[in-house]
């Protein structure tokens, strides 16, 4: 079977998971609305953190370089590509989820002070608009990069790579500041008394982490393929391993930080947030994160045989990929949870359904479009070569 | 043995140079087939899988920062909970005097000052340095070039399968500029 049959296979398969799964969902929107929009609003959160962590990952290697990122480049830039779709899914929790699932929506907010100080940026239109406005900025730079990079393609101009550079800087900056709105907007303001000032860096930095899971996968499922296999050394996932164990101490430096300081301070409007998921079961959950998202990869990715053996590395990927899923599930869930753990099945079904959609929808944008850059400098690393030259 | 103490006195090793990186990594993986082991490659720049290919595969430094970087995460530990629990134990704020998060910070800071400090004196104390003389700069080829633009080779005496007349024989074939013998 040739590499685009099995792609249109495994599009289709997804596909169907992904919209039986959605049907399946819908059952629960005539039980219990609130527990749909709920578990809706995780899935999303999940696989919209891929698609804002490619976009992120891209903007970053578009400035800092490196071939590792010019191995994963189609990877990400399919994963920005899938934007409309995420869009989309959006828009049920924008028309229709709002009231049921945000506090600050509910009759019940109009009696208290802190919320009614906070209304002029808590206020539905408001939560709309700034929705929109992300969705235009995230969409003008992914569709200006991978535009500027079809070119690249078909024109192999040197100068193609400095324009997404110059054009990556600055948007990398809007990207940051506006990833760091949405996260406020969409999963912080679920609890509306409590802030926290390093939340969207340390969100951003584990949808990052989720990312790069997601692109050693794929990697190492295409590594023995066609066009990988000739570009692809085991310096590619030395490199890649690092950036996870990297943005694993990141990400483990942000939520410490933020831990950190709400417990010391203890203070009324900050500890509940750590109350609500350490108390009713939710606490095994958060130490079984702090474990096993940090402290077993990070020993793991330690050692240099792992990140060489790009079969290990895969296995780390999935781990790390599944780890992700748990730690956005409590970091999500226990805001609306009342200090009650419990796991619906429609937080098991509607990750399935939402992923097997957004998964269909990356692999069209995948083999739409070559899956290595075709003149991307950095593909043809030699280091013999380059230093040799450089020399004489 | 004092034969062949007096055969090797005097002598440090022999040294084949080259011209081109591949040339030396392809002598350094047939020497190292060949079943020498006390050899030493020298290049003005980083060469991919040359340490692999005079088996130079493993050093202890990462062992080293291990250990120093344990030692030191117990030690600041260690340090603040003597301190808070034992030594001064005194109620702040309502905590309890084992506040563990409060110590991670400095638990941290110690284990990365401890680490690094290993990783820079386990790489003294493992190379060598500082190492005011050393035989392969009495080739004046070497002290010539070797950090500009000549690649080298040098299989040692004290190597057991070492030869005078086989081993400059073994480096011969390998396609040197010129193979030289170094005195101690």
């Amino acid at each position: 079977m040739t590499l685009a049959e099995q792609f249109k296979r495994i599009q289709r398969m997804a596909a169907i998971v992904g919209v039986l799964g959605l049907a399946l969902c819908l059952i629960e929107l005539f039980v219990d609305r609130a527990q749909f929009f709920q578990s809706y609003l995780f899935a999303f959160i999940f696989w919209n953190g891929l698609t804002v962590g490619s976009l992120a990952v891209y903007l970053l290697h578009n400035v800092v370089g490196g071939n590792w990122g010019a191995v994963i480049r189609r990877f990400v830039e399919a994963g920005a590509r899938t934007l409309p779709l995420t869009f989309v899914l959006l828009l049920p929790i924008l028309l229709f989820g709002i009231p049921l699932i945000y506090s600050w929506a509910q009759p019940e907010a109009a009696h208290d002070a802190n919320i009614q100080f906070k209304s002029p940026y808590l206020n539905i239109p408001g939560f709309i608009m700034r929705a929109v406005v992300y969705f235009l900025i995230w969409g003008f730079y992914t569709y200006r990069l991978t535009r500027l990079s079809d070119a690249q393609d078909r024109t192999g101009d040197p100068m193609i790579q400095e324009r997404m550079r110059r054009l990556s800087t600055f948007g990398l900056l809007i990207f940051v500041l506006t990833a760091t709105f949405a996260f406020i907007d969409w999963i912080m303001s679920l609890e509306p008394h409590w802030y926290s000032t390093i939340y969207g860096a340390m969100f951003l930095v584990g949808q990052m982490l989720e990312t790069l899971a997601f692109c050693i996968i794929l990697l190492v499922l295409f590594s023995k393929r066609k066009p990988f296999v000739q570009v692809l050394n085991y310096q590619h996932f030395h490199d890649l391993g690092n950036l996870m164990l990297a943005f694993t101490m990141l990400w483990a430096y942000t939520s410490l930080s933020q831990f950190l300081i709400i417990w010391a301070g203890n203070l009324p409007e900050e500890i509940p947030w750590y109350i609500r998921r350490f108390t009713g079961g939710w606490g095994y959950l958060g130490w079984f994160i702090g474990v096993f998202h940090f402290c077993v990869p990070f020993v793991i990715l330690l050692m240099r045989f792992v990140k060489k053996n790009p079969n290990l590395l895969y296995k780390v990927a999935i781990y790390m990929f599944f780890v992700r899923f748990i730690d956005i599930f409590w970091i999500v869930e226990p805001a609306l949870r009342q200090r009650r753990f419990y796991v619906h099945w429609m937080d098991i079904v509607a990750p399935i359904g939402v992923g097997g959609v957004w998964i269909a929808f990356f692999l069209w944008q995948l083999s739409s479009r070559p899956l290595l850059p075709l003149h991307d400098a950095r593909l043809g690393y030699l280091p013999l070569e380059t230093e040799a030259a450089e020399l004489t | 043995m004092a034969d062949s103490f007096w055969d090797r006195h005097g002598l440090y090793g022999v040294m084949a140079e080259f011209a081109e990186p591949e040339e030396l990594l392809a002598a350094a993986e047939k020497a190292y087939g060949f079943g020498y082991r006390k050899m030493d490659a020298y290049t003005p720049l980083p060469i991919e899988g040359l340490s692999d290919a005079i088996g130079f595969t493993r050093t202890f430094v990462s062992t080293f920062v291990l250990i120093g970087g344990s030692l030191g995460c117990m030690g600041g530990f260690g340090l603040l909970y003597w301190i808070t629990k034992i030594a001064y134990a005194h109620n702040v704020a309502g905590r309890p005097f084992n506040s563990w998060p409060a110590y991670i910070p400095v638990t941290f800071e110690c284990t990365v000052l401890l680490a690094s400090l290993t990783a820079v004196i386990g790489m003294f104390a493992l190379n060598g340095l500082p190492q005011p003389y050393h035989p392969v700069f009495n080739n004046p080829e070497f002290s010539a070039r070797a950090s500009i633009d000549r690649f080298f080779l040098c299989i040692e005496a004290t190597d057991p399968s070492f030869d005078l007349v086989k081993t400059k024989a073994f480096l011969a074939e390998q396609n040197p500029l010129e193979v030289a013998e170094i005195e101690k």
